[in-house]
Order: C-alpha cells, then structure tokens, then sequence
C-alpha cells in the first residue's frame, strides 16, 4: 500500500502515524527508518549481549506499533520511540538482573572540584599537548573500549547526547530522569572516559 | 595566577561553548595554558566521540519488523459478511414465504410462554454483549502500553 504523500515530501509525525493507524505499512517502515539509528544505538549501549540485541530491537518495534494508538503527541515521535526502547532495555536489564549504573561510581570524586589538584593520571604539564597525545594513536578504537567500560546507562548517555546530538530535555525524556541527574551522569561518563583515555596514553607512552 | 583551576565541570562546560562558562572562570580560562590544554582535550574526546561509527546491525531491521507486525485485519471479514447475507436472505424468504402461518402459532400462545420468550430473547442478547464487551476489552488491554 504505498501513499502519494510518502513518497513526494517528508510526511510529518502525525501524517505518518494517522497513515499507520489506517494500516499503511509503508508508512511504519518510514517510522522505523527515520528512528532506526537512534533505537540501534540504544540497544547496543545497553544490551551487552550481541544475541539479545536484535530481539530487543524488535520487540521495540512491535511495541511502537501495538501503542501508536496510544501515541498523543506530546513529544516527538523519535523521543516516545526512544522512550519505549529505554524501557524495553531497562526491562531486559531487570530480567537479567544486571545494574544500570553501578552505584558505587555515583559517589562524587571530589579530588577534582574547584581548586584541588586532580590525580597524577590526569594532569597534564603546561606543554601538554593534547592533540599529540590523543591522536598520536587509535583515538577511536581506545575510546570505544573505553565507552565499552562505562555502565550500561553511561554508554547511553554518551551515545545519546554525543552520537545521536539530543538535548538534555530530550535525554530527560528519553530516560524518565531528571535533567540535573542526566547532566550529572553524562559529566561523570565523560570524566570517566578522559580518565582511561589518559592513563592508556601514558601507560603506551611508558 | 592566583585563581583556582577550572573544576572537572567547568572545563566539560568549557569543551562544549566557553559563552557557559561565568566571567571569573572564563578569565581564569583565557590566561591558562593548563586549563586550556584540559579543556582542548575534553574537545577532542567529544569530537572523537561524534565520529565514532554508529552501530548497526548485520541484518535489515526494517524488514525484520514489518514482517512481524500482525496483519491487519479487516472488521468485517468478506466470508462473514457472505453468511451473514444468506443467513439473512433465508429469514427473510422464510418470514415471506411462511409469514401467513406463523402469525396464528404466534397469536395462539398462552401469555406466559410469550413472556418466557422474551425472557430468553432478552438473555441470548445479554449473552451476546456482554460477550462482544469482554472481546473489546481484551483488545484495548492488548493496545495497553506495557
């Protein structure tokens, strides 16, 4: 079934969704594909397990499509499916019973507040030059290792806000978590990733 | 230089636009080869971090769901409707054609057996709502967000 509107312009949330609830397939598939990369990046970063990632993925879907229904438009239509993936993998992270975030890393690291000198690992010498440093390898490979090591809610984050270029509102929507704690996690995250990056590089360098 | 060093969260802040950063702090940024060097750093993780491949998946997703998604079916299936007619058709050629000698069956039933039957007519049809409301109930929990 495919519809004029489609195929000539972009339709908008609402146009596709009326299309789908009129059971027009093609519509859905332009849902998925406009929110695939987002429900792809998600389930990667929090799924560990590469043979459970593509169930996820499409119990998402499956959902998206039994609830559109329900769908009142009260945020973009990629955020309510972003929604429905965060919670589909947090469900799937309680069946398993694997931790979100690992509570022993919520605890502040105060050594790097205002003023106070960081660890050794971190500093960087008034000749630093970080482009050297970072770039003098794999940037990449490392930093995926890295984000790899964070807990399963800082990967998102990162992936979130960085990857995929949403808002902290739109995270907080996502998540169902307050903007100051997405704020707070996602500048942990990244505390966490330069930490490993610097001590890979040093412990190359050495 | 006698103000402190950018904080962790200020050379984050720093990374992502120096305009978030208050005056002292931005001073203080201006003036600092080490904290610039931190905050360059930070700016090369979140670069770094924009490039990275996105993941995908070694199989067409798109194609995987749609040829999950339950088929659509129509209200009123055309098989049912088709029985429905000539179930239909055959009341009303059975009431045409035989209508003159029901009437006085009809009219000869005592009172109370009239009533039994509206009684029973009454339940049958009770039966059947309360039937159709438990489908569609079922139905709108099925539609329910889980």
């Amino acid at each position: 079934m495919s519809n004029p509107n489609l195929t000539t312009s972009p339709a908008t949330d609402q146009q596709l969704v009326a299309l789908v609830l009129r059971g027009n397939t093609a519509a859905f598939r332009q849902i998925v594909q406009r929110t695939e990369g987002l429900v792809t990046q998600m389930v990667f970063k929090m799924i560990r397990h590469p043979a459970d990632r593509p169930d996820v993925a499409q119990e998402v879907y499956l959902k998206v499509f039994k609830n559109l229904a329900g769908f009142k438009f009260q945020s973009k239509l990629s955020t309510w499916v972003g929604q429905i993936a965060y919670n589909t993998c947090l469900h799937y992270l309680e069946k398993k019973q694997l931790v979100l975030v690992d509570l022993s890393e919520q605890k502040p690291d105060d050594s790097l507040e205002e003023g106070r000198s960081p660890p050794s690992a971190l500093v960087a010498g008034p000749d630093y030059d970080p482009e050297t440093a970072l770039f003098g390898q794999d940037l990449a490979s490392i930093l995926s290792i890295a984000i790899e090591q964070l807990p399963p809610l800082y990967r998102t984050l990162i992936a979130l806000y960085h990857q995929q270029e949403l808002s902290y509102e739109e995270i907080a929507q996502i998540t169902s978590l307050p903007d100051g704690t997405v704020k707070n996690y996602l500048f942990r995250a990244r505390k966490l990733l330069k930490q490993h990056l610097l001590a890979n590089y040093q412990r190359d360098d050495l | 230089m006698t103000s402190p060093h950018l904080a962790e969260r200020a050379l984050q802040e720093a990374a992502e636009s120096a305009s978030l950063l208050p005056p002292p702090q931005a001073a203080h940024l201006r003036g600092c080869g080490l904290c610039q060097g931190r905050v360059a750093t930070y700016q090369h993780l979140f670069t770094a971090a924009a490039q990275l491949p996105p993941p995908a998946f070694k199989f067409d997703l798109t194609a995987n769901v749609l040829a999950q998604l339950p088929r659509p079916r129509p209200a009123l299936p055309w098989v049912l409707s088709g029985v429905a007619a000539l179930v239909l058709g055959v009341v009303v050629a059975f009431v045409v054609l035989f209508g003159g000698l029901l009437i006085p069956v009809f009219q000869g039933l005592s009172s109370r057996l009239g009533a039994g039957l509206v009684v029973m007519t009454g339940l049958l049809v009770a039966g059947q709502c309360l039937e159709l409301l438990a489908r569609h109930r079922r139905q709108m929990r099925l539609l329910a967000f889980s």
